[in-house]
Order: C-alpha cells, then structure tokens, then sequence
C-alpha cells in the first residue's frame, strides 16, 4: 500500500537542500515523489504536528541479548526499542552466546532481522571468542554481511592483534570497531577517577587509561593501515590525540556522555554505571567542541542492556551498561541543541556513522527506497520507566524530559510508529 | 543548636550538617554519663527493634552498636552473613525486606560494597545507619573519633589532624577527612604515595609521604591498619617495609619536640603501623575511643528514633 507523508520539514544531511516543508509519496517501499501538495487515492496518510524526517539513523555497537541473554533483550523487544529511538539500522556487537564469529551466525542474525521492525546489520567478532587471540574469518562472514569486525565491549587490546585484524579486515574491505579503554592500567576502576570517585570511596577510571589505548590503536593503525571506528570516546585527554582530517579513523561518543558527567553517580545510581565511564564538566564541554571541529564522527546509543538483577543491586555489585536505544537522539539533542543546528546533529546520526562504516551516505531521494526516520525536534518527553520497550530498564534518563520527540520509522514499505 | 537530626538515615558524615555532628556529639556526651552510672540502661528506645545485619566481619563495631541498642532498651537481632542465606544467593535485598517483614524498626548495616546502604535507602522504609560500607564510609567511626579528639584537645577548629596509613582502602579515612573538614580541622594525609587515591586533595585536605614532618606538624595522629585484605594487587613491596618507613614507634615519637595524641580504630596490626609502646602509651586514647564508640551510637540510635517519633 502507498503512503503519503505531509508536510514534512526534510533534514538530508549531504543530500538535497529542501527549504520548504513537503509531501513524500511512498509506492511499493521506495520514494517515488517529493513534491508540495501531492494527493494519492488509497494511500495511507502519514501528518503529525511539526513532522520533520531524516534518513534512518545508524547506531554502531548497539549490545542485543538474542542469542543467549535473552532476559537482557531479544531481537523483537531491541527491535521496537529502536523505533522508539528512530533508528533504522543497528550495527549489533558480537558479544552474544554463542560469540557471532561464523558465517552461519551471520546468516541467522539476517535472516532474524528480515522480519524485525529494524534492520540489522550484524559484526563479527574480530577474534575467536573476542578473547584478543586469534582472528576469525572476516572473508567468509564479510561476504554474508557482517559490516566490520569487533570485540565489541572486550575491547583489542594487543597491539600486536590489533594490527593483524586492521590488516586482514581492509583485505575484507571492512572497518575494525574498537573501544579505547586499558582497564589494566586501574583494574578495579568502576566510574571516572576524580572528585566524585574519591569521595564514593570507589576506584576510578583514569582519562589516561583511555588516552593511553587511543594512543596506541592510532600507532597501530598507522603502521597496520586499514580502516579503524573508535567507539566510545570520553575524555578531553583522547580527544587531544583526534584529528578531524583522518580519512582512515572514526572515532564516536556516546550520546550519554554528552548530557551527563560523573555527578550523576553521587547518590550510587547504578543506570549510570557505563563504559566508557561519565567524566567531567570540562570532558563533557571538550566532547561538543569535538563535535563541532570534526574530530568526533558520530554518535551511537552504547545500548548495552542488562537484566535487573544485575542493575538493582548494590553499585559494587552492578554491572556495567545502561539500556539508553531509546533515549540516544534525545539525550544527545538536550545536550547539544543550543549549540549545533538539526541538520549537523542529525548527520551524526546518519551520514557520520555510514561513512565510518564505508557505506554510502544516506539520502531523502526520489528513486530511492525508504529508510528514514520521523521525530519533531521542538517536542519534549519525560522518560518513563512504562514506556520504554527494551527489557532492560536501567534508564539514566528516567523520570527527566529530554528535548524533542520522535513518532517512529519507515522501512520500504513497513511503517513503524511508536505506540 | 538543632534538636533533631536533618536526615532519616546516616548514611555517611558527606550528608550531615554541621549541626547535626554538633547535636550528636552533645547527645553523646549525655550518654557518656548514662553508661558511667551505676544503672547503664534508659528506656529510650523500648518497643523499637533494631536489626543489626553484617555482610561482614566486624567484632567491635558490632558488640558497640548491640551494647549501645541494649543500653537504650531496644530489641535486637541480629544476623551476619556467614550464618545466613546470603551463601545461597539471596540477593540483599530479599535478605533485608524478609528481615523487615518481621516489623524492624531500624536497620545497622555493614557491608563490603560501598554504597551498599543507599541501595537500602531507596528501597526500604526503615531507618538505616552505615556501619561501613566497602572502602565508602564509616560514619559512626569518624563520630567517635571527633568524640574522643574533643575530649582530649577540645574544639578540632583549626587544630591539625593527621591520618595515616591505608587511605586508599580506608573508610575511617574518608569519613574522618568529610567529618574533620566539616568542623574546621586541617586535616593532612600522610602514607605511600600508592596508598593514596589520587584526586583526594579536592576533598580539602594536604597529602604527605613523609611521617616524621607530618607527626611533627600534628596535635592528633589517627593511624590506620594496613587494609591486606582489600589489596589484590601489591600497593607496597612488604610490611617490614612499611613499619620501618610508616609504622608509629617510640623511637619516632620521642624525637619530636611536640607530644602527638595517638589514635587507632582497630584492629590494630601491632608491630606494623603501630608499635605496642606507642598503642599502650599515655599519648594513646585508643581505648577511650572503644568507650565513646558506645555513647555516641546510642546517640546516633536516640536521635534517629526520637526523629521518626517526632
């Protein structure tokens, strides 16, 4: 069945300028006209109060529980917590039971994806187990659809492998995601080393435990060459060793890192107990302008669902991750709302992460097929723990409203709006 | 002065006011005389129950909070973890509201995880007091020792206090430096440079590595045990080490000019931070601290209570 959406303001980062709001018809899944005032008989309408669309966001390193944790999160509740968050296409981490390291395990998470409200674009794990040892077969899963190769939240941390994966990943013509953190420099580290951890009497993470890793993974990636996305920057220290020309590296922050720093742990909150950990004020405002200088490529949620009793704990006790899918575009748009424009905010949504990944950017275009993500920028929403989809309800945000709104998603032809 | 605490719980000293510490420390000091007179026992806190819960080892923090219930009238039970069912997975939650469910009153808790009592306080009614939680706080510690300090060298405002030893895993430390500055002390920290947290100077206090000037500067020398059993990496090469650039002996006490009030939570390690000479010496109040642990627990309870009365 068609659909006609009206009056939308179209945000198309490195696409078509549309000043003025529009009609979009979708016939069969694809966008076949942009135009004002388009009338279509039968077609489903589509008209929401200041409806802006972009194409579907990218999130990269999203956690699923499915297989093998699936009380964290299965692919159908994943699924709808993306619509809720706007995002179309979810870069999944291969850190599941049994480890996403075979071609067959690539085949199934597509196969699963075919009939989910989002697309899944699956990551092998970069070594077996993602123990950091000894390297998968990026060729067979690469031409299945793995999109890059990962340890996901393990982290490649042996220079050595490091460069062994770069290499043989760029004979696949894939990335290697990696996050820069040397947990071996404060092994009981459990938030950001400072003020607030000294005072909680917990160990904490030193920035340099980061900058150190980042250092290292860009030497590597000089010697190795190859194509490197570094997930989860946090600190001012890494960012000092960032540069915007790089046309090899990609490097991305956490949409929570950008609203929140390490004060949000003074009462022991365990929904913002995460890796990379919350910083400080200067980390956070250093983070923005990085964004702002193109140093920092894109945001991703660091959706990394846990079930509740292993957040509902005591903080020693807890693990680290928070389910933050559904909140990534609105913490991120709180935070960064007076200081960047819609359409920049949204690219690193969209066209920052596809580039990172080697795809191609994104686009509102006639011709194409449809991918695109409704939400209403001036919108507002208190988080509340009964409308949040993901299984995991360790929400940093909950109870707190967040700026802008979104309505759901289109993929070809299947319509997703969030209930 | 106050005459009811600002808070429901005692979580740690970071929470109270100034004025609370004062109202405590002059509650204590009624329940000093209480517990010196032939007949130690009020009735202050008949038909309340206390549950004394210790995910953790402790002798004397546990036998002071039992002596400070029962001296108060209180019911009691209590429960450590070595006898219960938390061996056998129950998480402390279902362990703390099963407990409640038999219409407890307040909840003394100590607990190897630091924020182990804020995750109670949000999930329970009852009133709970921190008997230590991890390396966090140790509230009811830090209480005692400002008791004891004021006793000996009268207001701390503006006398310098030195705490030395294991900061890094001590929750004496972080409560005495958060109940210390709060009254006015200059507080300076004095051990191993790996023994110290990093950031600690934000908290208002100085960092010195050498003992001998930090003893010479101070009225007060709150010395802490060597924390082993947090250590699962190596902070200092060995204890011979550590006594004979660390340890508070004789020797090192009598070359100062100055006389330095000795103090030491417990347990001690003798012979390591502390020799038996300087311990059993006149300069030591340790067991004055034992003695002022009870009166100001039984403040501590009296205030929380007469609060919820209120």
């Amino acid at each position: 069945m068609a659909i006609l959406i009206k009056n939308a303001t179209i945000v198309n980062p490195g696409g078509k300028d549309y000043p003025e709001k529009m009609d979009l018809l979708i016939e069969d899944g694809e966008i076949s006209r942009i135009d004002k005032n388009i009338t279509a008989k039968n077609a489903q309408l589509l008209e929401i109060n200041n409806l802006h669309l972009s194409p579907g966001w990218i999130d990269i390193g999203t956690q699923a529980g499915e297989p093998g944790y699936e009380q964290r999160e299965t692919l159908e509740t994943l699924a709808a917590a993306a619509v809720k968050g706007g995002f179309t296409k979810l870069v999944l981490a291969p850190n599941t039971d049994p480890v996403i390291m075979r071609r067959a395990e690539i085949d199934s998470l597509i196969k699963k994806g075919e009939s989910l409200a989002v697309s899944i674009l699956p990551t092998g794990a970069a070594t077996a187990e993602c123990k950091g040892k000894d390297l998968n077969e990026y060729m067979d899963m690469g031409s299945s659809g793995a999109v890059a190769f990962t340890d996901g939240r393990n982290g490649l941390r042996d220079p050595g492998c490091l460069s062994r994966c770069l290499m043989y990943a760029e004979s696949a013509g894939k990335p290697i995601i990696n996050r820069p953190l040397q947990m071996s420099f404060n092994p009981f580290g459990v938030i950001h080393e400072g003020k607030v951890s000294v005072s909680l009497g917990l160990e904490g993470i030193a920035t340099e435990a980061e900058a150190i890793a980042l250092h290292q993974d860009l030497m590597v990636l000089s010697y190795s060459g190859g194509r490197l996305i570094s997930l989860g920057i946090s600190s001012e220290k890494a960012i000092k060793t960032l540069s915007a020309n790089d046309s090899n590296h990609f490097a991305g922050v956490a949409a929570m890192n950008l609203l929140y720093t390490d004060d949000a742990l003074k009462d022991f909150d365990t929904a913002f107990k995460v890796l990379p950990p919350l910083r400080e004020e200067g980390d956070r405002k250093a983070l923005i302008k990085a964004i702002q200088s193109g140093k920092i490529k894109f945001i991703f949620s660091n959706h990394d669902p846990m079930e509740s009793e292993l957040k509902d704990v005591e903080f020693g006790a807890a693990a680290f991750g928070a389910s933050t899918l559904e909140t990534a575009f609105q913490m991120s748009w709180t935070a960064l709302k007076e200081k960047i424009n819609l359409e920049d905010v949204i690219s690193l949504f969209t066209s920052g992460p596809a580039e990172a990944l080697g795809m191609e950017t994104p686009q509102i275009k006639e011709g194409e097929i449809a991918d695109m993500c409704f939400f209403n920028p001036e919108g507002e929403e208190i988080v509340l723990r009964e409308n949040i989809h993901s299984l995991s309800k360790a929400v940093p945000a909950l109870n707190s409203e967040l700026k802008g709104k979104v309505f759901g998603t289109l993929i070809g032809a299947k319509l997703n709006l969030v209930h | 002065m106050a005459s009811t605490l600002s808070t429901k719980h005692v979580l740690g000293i970071k929470h109270l006011l100034k004025e609370d510490i004062e109202l405590i420390m002059e509650t204590a000091s009624y329940f000093k005389e209480v517990i010196n007179r032939p007949i130690k026992k009020v009735p202050s806190l008949r038909d309340i129950t206390i549950a004394n819960l210790f995910f953790e080892n402790s002798t004397r923090t546990r036998i002071s909070f039992e002596l400070a219930e029962k001296r108060l009238s209180a019911d009691v039970i209590n429960f450590s973890a070595s006898a219960s069912s938390v061996k056998k997975g129950e998480t402390l939650l279902d362990t703390v509201q099963n407990i409640l469910s038999m219409k407890v009153d307040m909840v003394v808790m100590r607990h190897p995880l630091q924020g182990a009592p804020y995750f109670l306080a949000k999930n329970i009614d009852a009133n709970i007091v921190n008997a230590g939680d991890g390396t966090h706080e140790h509230p009811t510690q830090a209480l005692l020792d400002l008791y004891s300090m004021q006793e000996k060298i009268g207001e701390v405002a503006g006398k310098n206090i030195a705490i030395i030893g294991d900061i890094r895993h001590s929750r004496v430390a972080l409560s005495n430096i958060f109940c210390l500055t709060k009254m006015g002390a200059n507080v300076r920290l004095c051990g191993p440079p790996t023994l110290i947290p990093k950031n600690i100077g934000s908290l208002g206090v100085e960092v010195s590595n050498d003992i001998k000037s930090t003893l010479e500067w101070a009225d007060v020398a709150n010395i802490l045990r060597i924390q082993l059993e947090r250590q699962s990496v190596k902070y200092f090469p060995s204890l011979r080490e550590y006594s004979l650039y660390y340890g508070v002996n004789r020797k090192l006490l009598d070359s100062l000019d100055n006389e330095v009030v000795i103090m030491h939570p417990g347990p001690m390690n003798r012979g390591v931070e502390i020799s038996s000479d300087v311990a059993d010496s006149q300069q030591s109040i340790i067991l004055h601290q034992v003695e002022n642990g009870v009166a100001v627990r039984m403040a501590i309870l009296y205030l929380l209570a007469s609060r919820k009365e209120g």
